[in-house]
């Protein structure tokens, strides 16, 4: 009953329906495992998959409910552990059910030289206890069987009389057939193998009670599978190394090779570069012609060095004039001939939080078309109005990491105009133009004497 | 082991001499094949053969950055730092161009710039040819002078950073150097002297006798003197130059 609730918990969380007999439950209500079933008038309709859980041991409902095998192996199963002791030498007939048994029973003797014809070459191993062996795995199957059908049959012991006769004559046949096969390859062999033969059937002989075991039968060196095996692996593994020896060998002339065609490609170049080197002549005898050519140069570099002078002098003169100049007539003069700012670019009027993009400071001696452009001209996000936006949005970088509010600085003036001192009254006049400091034009350093009592 | 610089060295310009010259290009010439061959254990002396074996100058070429032996033997001079007197004598002498360009190029990397205006300078009237490599292994003729020229104006020779010169002027400012006098300078004054002394018949013999006297110096590659400088020797007025 607990498993059965169990179950049912199970089923309800799984939403899987319980066999009702088990347990009663209020229907639950889903379609999730809904399947299209036929009922008895053929019509279709959708219920509730009926999930039948596997349970190991107990035979599933889809299982075929007669099946002989089945029954039989569990009944051997049980009968067996049973059985085993109290019947171990039970020989049993009913051999037409077995089929091996039956072919062995209607087996022919037949001559030996007329198997041998038959067979191209008999060089596998034979067994020895053959028919016993033979013998007693029939009687296991045979008790087997017979335990089973115990029940069933009546079983004669004469039947079992007559059958057992008939086994050791097989037996005993069999093993002349042996013997023959035997003298036959012994024919073909030295002598040496009988004797390790004859050992080994010593050996066999003592041990003839244990599991029937495979007579081994000698085989020659040079015919022996393992050992030829062994062979060639040894031969193949010869073979590749051999291929390895000369693989390297090719990839060693290959590599001088290479090496050799670099040495030479180099000396080429050397030889190129010497025989271009020679070419050039530096023992132009000319003196004439030479002592004129430096002439020149040295005429020209005088000339340099001469200008150079000229020009430091001339700035010098020029920082000494404009130093002795006053004021106002440095301010004519600069009105007269101006700065020259090379590559001065037009300045250009920003948008509400447009980014600031900068030239750069360096390579303006040159004058190019290039530095004097506008660098003003709003980018990517600049384009669009971005006073519309609300006042979050109203940021540089927006959604990034290193926004800032800031826009201007007259935006971050926090001065209140309000202020007595801000207001444009006679008295404020009269203080900004009398007392104010750095407002008007006064050159002289404040002295210790004088000292003004207000 | 074989490429520290020598011990008692003193260090040049506030560094390892060695480090002159660029990383890159210093570790292409330690592994090349003239470095490891040919400078392997070289002395003052023997550095000496080896420049007089010179056939060009250079930096480095090709794609892989292979230097010249020219660069190899100043890399090696800067490893064992000869003394002074040697780089003069180098300088000095006349038969050999290419001894006297090394020489010319470890000055200007080691020395003061006094030292390198008065030593070089004089090298100024060389006027003989040299094969120089270019970057992409090409040969290319130059003059000696040009070279000297290189030395002291320019950035970069033979790809290697030079040292920083100062200027002529701040020099002669300080009173430490004479303003240049060029030989082709007293050449001029010589010539415009005697026109005014004796109209055309020293010119005439003037202007001849110098290239007579050049013609008898003969350039041969290796053993070759430069004809200007003894005719400078010989016309220096200023009794400061050439008497160190």
């Amino acid at each position: 009953f607990e498993i059965s609730q169990v179950l049912g918990v199970a089923a309800a969380a799984v939403n899987m329906s319980v066999p009702s007999s088990l347990m009663k439950q209020p229907p639950i209500q889903s379609t999730a495992g809904a399947v299209p079933v036929r009922n008895e008038k053929g019509e279709i309709s959708m219920e509730k998959v009926k999930v039948k859980r596997y349970v190991s041991g107990k035979r599933p409902d889809y299982a075929p409910m007669e099946s002989s095998d089945e029954e039989d192996e569990e009944f051997q199963f049980i009968k067996k552990a049973k059985e085993q002791e109290a019947e171990p030498e039970e020989q049993e007939e009913d051999s037409s059910s077995d089929p091996r048994l039956r072919r062995l029973q209607n087996r022919i003797s037949e001559d030996v030289e007329e198997r041998l014809a038959r067979h191209r070459k008999i060089v596998e191993p034979e067994v020895v206890g053959e028919s016993d062996s033979e013998v007693e795995g029939d009687a296991w199957r045979m008790e087997r069987e017979d335990s089973s059908e115990e029940e069933e049959e009546e079983i004669d012991d004469e039947e079992i009389e007559r059958r057992r006769g008939m086994m050791r004559q097989r037996a005993q046949e069999r093993k002349n057939e042996e013997l023959e096969v035997m003298e036959v390859e012994d024919e073909g062999r030295s002598g040496e193998e009988s004797e390790s033969e004859s050992e080994y059937e010593e050996y066999t002989d003592s041990e003839d009670e244990m599991e029937p075991r495979l007579k081994p039968v000698f085989i020659r060196k040079k015919d022996r599978v393992t050992v030829q095996e062994r062979e060639a692996e040894a031969l193949k593994q010869k073979e590749l190394e051999q291929e390895a020896k000369r693989m390297a060998e090719e990839r060693r002339k290959y590599t001088l090779k290479i090496v050799e065609e670099e040495t030479k490609k180099e000396l080429e170049e050397n030889k190129r570069s010497l025989a271009a080197l020679d070419a050039l002549n530096t023992d132009d005898e000319n003196d004439e012609e030479e002592y004129e050519a430096w002439k020149v140069r040295e005429l020209k570099r005088i000339k340099r060095d001469r200008e150079d002078r000229e020009a430091l002098e001339k700035e010098k003169a020029e920082i000494e004039r404009m130093r002795n100049l006053t004021e106002e007539e440095r301010r004519a003069e600069l009105r007269a001939n101006g700065k020259v700012i090379t590559n001065k670019a037009v300045k250009g009027k920003y948008k509400f939080l447009q980014k600031y993009y900068h030239r750069g400071a360096f390579f303006m001696d040159e004058d190019e078309e290039v530095y004097k452009r506008d660098f003003s001209a709003p980018t990517l996000e600049d384009h669009f109005n971005k006073t519309i936006l609300p006042k979050v949005m109203q940021v540089k970088n927006f959604g990034r990491s290193g926004r800032t509010k800031y826009t201007h600085l007259v935006d971050q003036d926090t001065t209140s105009f309000d202020s007595a001192w801000g207001q444009e009254s006679a008295q404020n006049t009269k203080f900004f133009k009398q007392k104010a400091a750095g407002v008007r034009d006064v050159f002289e350093r404040p002295s210790a004497k004088k000292r003004k009592t207000t | 082991m074989a490429n520290r610089t020598v011990k008692d060295a003193h260090s040049i310009h506030g560094t390892n001499p060695q480090y002159l010259v660029e990383k890159i290009i210093r570790t292409r010439i330690y592994e090349s094949k003239y470095w490891k061959e040919e400078c392997f254990g070289l002395t003052a002396e023997l550095v000496v053969d080896k420049a007089m074996e010179l056939r060009f100058v250079g930096g480095v070429y090709g794609g892989n950055i292979k230097p010249t032996p020219f660069l190899c033997l100043t890399l090696k001079m800067l490893q064992i730092q000869p003394e002074k007197d040697i780089i003069v004598e180098f300088i000095k002498n006349e038969d050999f161009k290419y001894v006297r360009m090394l020489g010319a190029l470890y000055m200007r990397l080691t020395g003061t710039a006094i030292d390198c205006y008065k030593y070089l300078e004089p090298l100024y009237n060389d006027y003989r040819k040299i094969k120089s490599q270019n970057r992409n292994g090409e040969f290319e003729l130059m003059h000696v002078d040009e070279f000297i020229d290189e030395l002291l104006h320019s950035e970069r020779v033979c790809d290697i950073i030079l040292p920083r010169l100062q200027k002529r002027y701040v020099l002669e400012e300080a009173e430490q150097l004479e303003p240049r006098v060029s030989a082709l300078e007293e050449d001029m004054d010589d010539v415009e002297s005697s026109e005014e002394e004796e109209e055309e018949d020293e010119k005439l013999e003037r202007v001849p006798s110098p290239d007579h006297r050049r013609r008898s110096y003969r350039d041969l590659d290796k053993p070759r003197r430069s004809p200007t400088l003894r005719y400078r020797r010989s016309r220096s007025r200023s009794p400061r130059r050439l008497r160190p």
